[in-house]
């Protein structure tokens, strides 16, 4: 418990001690909310209603931290410490592999919910989203999608044996998921075929989920479980990946 | 910082005494695919002596350490800490150990005191960080980074790092590579010191001179062999039985201890102390 604890604190710390990782994190949503409100669009809302562009765009930002929060930041970070014989050092102590690595989890949980509250309250009240739904489930979704982002992000971890392997796998996964989420266009018009090899994607199934809380004004319908239960799939089977390809050493 | 009773202690089994030996090493045995890296080398250390693993770069000495203090497993062979077995009880074994690894780093956004608590976390203890870093000289920085420090500081803080646990046995992977001579003299005060806590010391070197000035017995490896044990004076005096004489006369001082002794601080102080 105390590996899993101070292993909590030290990421944390970590976390907002990096520039580099607050400015991939925050900053990368922020810019391309402030690029995309310089454009005159609008979209179609629930009941036809005319939208600003910046009401369907929020809830797509939001996954993108919590992408950037979770996935990336896993990533780039623990490869790092790989690389640099930092995990070496932890290995040559009795802590446990679990401990260590529920720690940083749970650390990335929480910079998810952190900063995606920090998004969502830009886009609201500097860019003037307007939401349809509840900001809490919207932030609440986030949160649990953390867990399937953190694994898969650990199984690069595991497989890359230094940062620069581990970029061009990261943007393998992160790129496809960014384009195709339905985070900047509505996925409806999608070629049939790729529509259907992305509607897997973890970002996919947050998009869709955050999309129909806070730009639709769904409640818990059945749509919203399959994408919780998309991303709890991926989580399931990520982790289970992640615990094979785990490596203390590059 | 003096080493704790109950960690000095040996586990005892069946009312056994405590063992002499601090660590015992028999026929590893290291392979990687096809490349034995160490070829069943044996050897003992006592408990309270710097026994020192002598060698050049690729004859095995960093294997041999990373096998004792469980980041590889042995091919074969069996390794003992106070006479736990490392294959029988490998986080027993590593509570017993304080690691300074040879390629390894620290977190790079943790002070110098959150590192040493957040590895005293991972032994499952707490530790005075604060006097650790008094002991390795470092007390006036504790709110610096890793990276901040210079080399020798750095291979000091690493020292600290490996006492977080408290441990009776101290495993040290060439501590003084890449410093320069007033550096090196510091970490030999250093683990002099923590000999006379009753710390026991295995460090691997590829300096004669350190192995000589340092150790109480060496144990010379080459292509993942033991070529010869014992302590280095011995060593010396059965190579000068065998007739053997250098053919040059040994030079006494060189520049560097000239530099040394005029100013008090290596070269590579003063151009530091000049940014």
């Amino acid at each position: 418990m105390r590996v899993f604890r101070a292993t909590l604190d030290n990421q944390l710390k970590s976390f907002y001690r990096d520039p580099q990782a607050l400015i991939f994190t925050l900053v990368m949503p922020l810019m391309i909310m402030l690029v995309l409100s310089l454009f005159n669009i609008h979209v179609t809302g629930p009941g036809g209603a005319r939208r600003n562009y910046i009401d369907l765009l929020l809830p797509g930002m939001v996954a993108l931290t919590a992408t950037n929060a979770g996935f990336n930041s896993v990533i780039f970070g623990i490869t790092r410490y790989k690389e640099r014989g930092v995990l070496r050092r932890i290995k040559a102590s009795p802590a446990g592999t679990l401990a260590f690595i529920n720690g940083i989890a749970v650390s990335r949980i929480v910079v998810v919910a952190l900063s995606c509250i920090i998004t969502w309250a830009i886009g609201r009240f500097i860019f003037q989203a307007h939401m349809s739904g509840n900001a809490l489930a919207l932030i609440a979704l986030s949160v649990v999608s953390a867990p399937a982002f953190i694994a898969v992000g650990m199984i690069v971890v595991g497989l890359a044996k230094n940062e620069d392997q581990a970029g061009p796998m990261s943007f393998l996964f992160f790129l496809p998921m960014l384009l195709f989420s339905g985070m900047f266009v509505s996925r409806a018009g999608l070629n049939g075929g790729v529509a259907w090899v992305t509607h897997g994607l973890p970002m996919t199934y947050l998009v869709d989920a955050l999309q129909r809380v806070a730009f639709l004004g769904q409640g818990f319908s059945a749509s919203l479980w399959t994408d919780l239960a998309g991303m709890a799939v991926w989580a399931a089977i990520a982790t289970a990946i992640a615990t094979r390809t785990w490596k203390w050493e590059s | 910082m003096s080493i704790s009773t109950a960690t000095l202690e040996a586990p005892s089994r069946n009312g056994a005494s405590a063992p002499t030996q601090a660590l015992v090493v028999s026929n590893l045995v290291k392979r990687y695919g096809e490349f034995t890296a160490v070829k069943g080398i044996s050897f003992g250390v006592k408990q309270g002596e710097i026994f020192g693993l002598l060698g050049p770069n690729g004859a095995g000495k960093t294997t041999t350490i990373e096998v004792i203090e469980g980041l590889r497993e042995a091919t074969s062979g069996e390794v003992s800490v106070l006479g736990r077995s490392i294959t029988a009880d490998p986080r027993g074994v590593k509570r017993l150990i304080g690691a300074q690894l040879q390629h390894s780093d620290f977190f790079e956004h943790l002070t110098l005191l959150e590192q040493l608590d957040y590895l005293a976390a991972c032994y499952d203890t707490r530790c005075d960080a604060r006097a650790l870093l008094t002991l390795v000289d470092l007390a006036d920085r504790p709110k610096l980074r890793v990276q901040q420090l210079s080399g020798g500081q750095q291979q000091r803080f690493a020292i600290a790092a490996a006492l977080v646990n408290d441990p009776p046995l101290v495993l040290l992977d060439e501590p003084s590579t890449g410093l320069d001579p007033k550096a090196r003299l510091d970490l030999w005060k250093l683990i002099r010191g923590l000999q006379s806590e009753g710390r026991t010391i295995l460090l691997s070197t590829h300096y004669m001179e350190e192995a000589e000035e340092l150790c109480d017995r060496v144990a010379i490896m080459d292509h993942g062999a033991i070529g010869a044990l014992g302590a280095p004076s011995t060593l010396i005096q059965q190579l000068l039985n065998t007739g053997y004489r250098r053919p040059a006369p040994v030079r006494e001082a060189t520049m560097e201890d000239v530099f040394l002794s005029t100013t008090g601080h290596s070269f590579a102080e003063a151009e530091e102390e000049k940014k």
